[in-house]
């Protein structure tokens, strides 16, 4: 569940760095003459949107079932280990990234750097993961 | 070696090349003819809108060239030696190009390449290249050399294409402003267009747009009938000025060219507007003098304001790129067309060369189809 969203938010991250780039070019007039098989801004803007959107239930149900499975295994839902709290700031942000776009209308660069932050911090939870999470192990149900 | 006797778009006017063109079912016959009456032993015709071209490999070339000259005529309708006879007839030989050995290969492959294309780069040559050769090799009048010649002229078509950027790159600053709209929206087609204040620039650059489809386009000026008069001619809206800053929450592209003295959209109206446009991207483009957006609109998010000075900057930048590219695909033009004189030269020869597909070889057996 979290493999697949993790995935998908992968994708949005990629088209995001390219819209970051072809969004700057933009902005400071330049030619364009030799980027011209990137797609418009609207299109990997949409692209970047949609990804986060269906990763998004995959990312909470994944983290629900989680939780449960630390309650059956552990007898406790949270423990605040390092892995469970990054997890917790990418679902957030993610969170605070549709929120912002629904309610205020967030688009374009800002909400592709909250989108970058994303997974800059699910890149954290993995590399926390490996090194220093006493109770979470790569096999473990969680990942 | 084989020669080329033709003309194209550089040399002769629309009147006389729309007289020599060759409809493609008339094709088989037209080579026909001319082959007997050149006596040829190889030849293609290409024939496109901007050029009439026929390559020939004969014995006798100089009677195969009279022979071409006069039936090339006769095809115009022209009085036997019209073309030929320069003095008489305001010059008309002057139109027809004649290359030979080496130099019609290398004619043969900047024409593939598109080099010597009206819009340079276009790709539609190579088909028509290709059209015009798989005619000729259907009805048996190519043989061992044009085949591989033909075969190899499409390769450089397509090497040209992939290594190089020619043609790519608007070069004017309406087209340069729709390639930017493009890059922003993708497909105009479910866009709005909107003009304030209507100058003759605005008008130009508008029509750049509008032949893109754009959904629906509107005019807004501080004199109505002059709105009103734009909007009849491509079919729009006209609204008062006033009215056309407030429906900039609708529209997504803004071409401002008002002859006002100050700024009139200042950044607090943008953001204004942006935040009832929900973050919608807005494109702004300023070809006022002087000019109608205040230039700190820019930094404003999803605002992409031009103003005619950053067009026109980069249309001195495509040109600058469109000729590096140019040249580096005569240097590939060059280099083909010496390594396809080094194997004629070696086939004829008798010895069995294979021809060199950029780095790695092509066996002598290339022609499969003879």
């Amino acid at each position: 569940m979290l493999c697949l969203s993790y995935l998908l938010l992968l994708a949005a991250a990629g088209v995001g760095l390219l819209f970051i780039v072809q969004e700057r070019r933009i902005k400071r007039h330049q030619s364009l003459a030799g980027t011209s098989r990137l797609p418009s801004l609207d299109t990997m803007e949409l692209f970047i949107y949609r990804m986060i959107l269906t990763s998004f239930p995959l990312l909470t149900v994944g983290m629900l079932l989680g939780t449960h499975w630390a309650y059956m295994t552990r007898g406790r839902f949270w423990e605040w280990d390092s892995t469970e709290t990054f997890s917790l700031v990418t679902w957030l942000i993610y969170a605070l990234y549709l929120t912002l776009r629904w309610v205020k209308g967030w688009r374009g660069r800002q909400s592709t750097y909250l989108a970058l932050a994303g997974f800059g911090i699910i890149l954290v939870t993995l590399v926390a993961l490996f090194f220093f999470s006493p109770l979470h192990t790569l096999g473990g149900k969680n990942i | 070696m084989p020669f080329v006797l033709g003309l194209n778009h550089r040399t002769a006017p629309v009147s006389l090349r729309e007289k020599l063109s060759i409809a493609p079912h008339l094709l088989s016959q037209t080579l026909q003819r001319l082959k007997e009456e050149s006596k040829t032993e190889e030849l293609v015709c290409l024939s496109t809108c901007n050029r009439t071209e026929i390559y020939v490999q004969a014995k006798n070339r100089a009677f195969a060239r009279e022979a071409l000259r006069d039936a090339l005529e006769s095809h115009a309708g022209l009085p036997a030696g019209m073309l030929a006879d320069q003095a008489s007839t305001a010059g008309l030989s002057a139109h027809l190009y004649f290359h030979e050995g080496e130099a019609a290969v290398r004619h043969l492959f900047s024409v593939a390449a598109g080099l010597d294309s009206m819009v340079q780069g276009e790709h539609e040559i190579l088909a028509q290249v290709k059209q015009a050769y798989q005619a000729a090799h259907e009805g048996g009048f190519t043989g061992k050399l044009f085949n591989v010649l033909f075969q190899r002229s499409l390769y450089v078509g397509k090497r040209v294409r992939t290594e190089t950027g020619l043609g790519e790159g608007a070069s004017s600053v309406g087209s340069v402003a729709v390639g930017m709209a493009e890059r922003i929206f993708g497909s105009l087609k479910d866009r709005s267009v909107m003009i304030l204040g209507a100058g003759q620039m605005a008008e130009v650059t508008a029509k750049h747009l509008l032949a893109q489809k754009a959904k629906s386009f509107l005019v807004a000026n501080r004199t109505f009938e002059r709105a009103c008069e734009l909007a009849n001619e491509f079919g729009g809206t006209a609204m008062h000025f006033e009215e056309g800053l407030r429906q900039m929450t609708e529209v997504d592209i803004v071409i401002c060219s008002t002859s006002a003295p100050h700024a009139v959209i200042t950044p607090a109206h943008v953001r204004d507007i942006m935040a009832q446009r929900r973050g919608r991207s807005l494109f702004l483009i300023d070809i006022a003098m002087p000019r109608d957006v205040d230039p700190s609109v820019n930094n404003i998010e999803n605002v992409y304001l031009y103003n005619i000075d950053d067009l026109q900057q980069i249309v001195s930048e495509n040109q600058e790129r469109r000729s590096r590219e140019a040249a580096l695909a005569e240097t590939i033009v060059q280099e083909e067309t010496r390594e396809f004189t080094r194997w004629f030269r070696a086939h004829r020869a008798g010895l069995h060369q294979g021809l060199r597909h950029n780095s790695s070889t092509v066996p002598a057996s290339f022609p499969a189809a003879e």
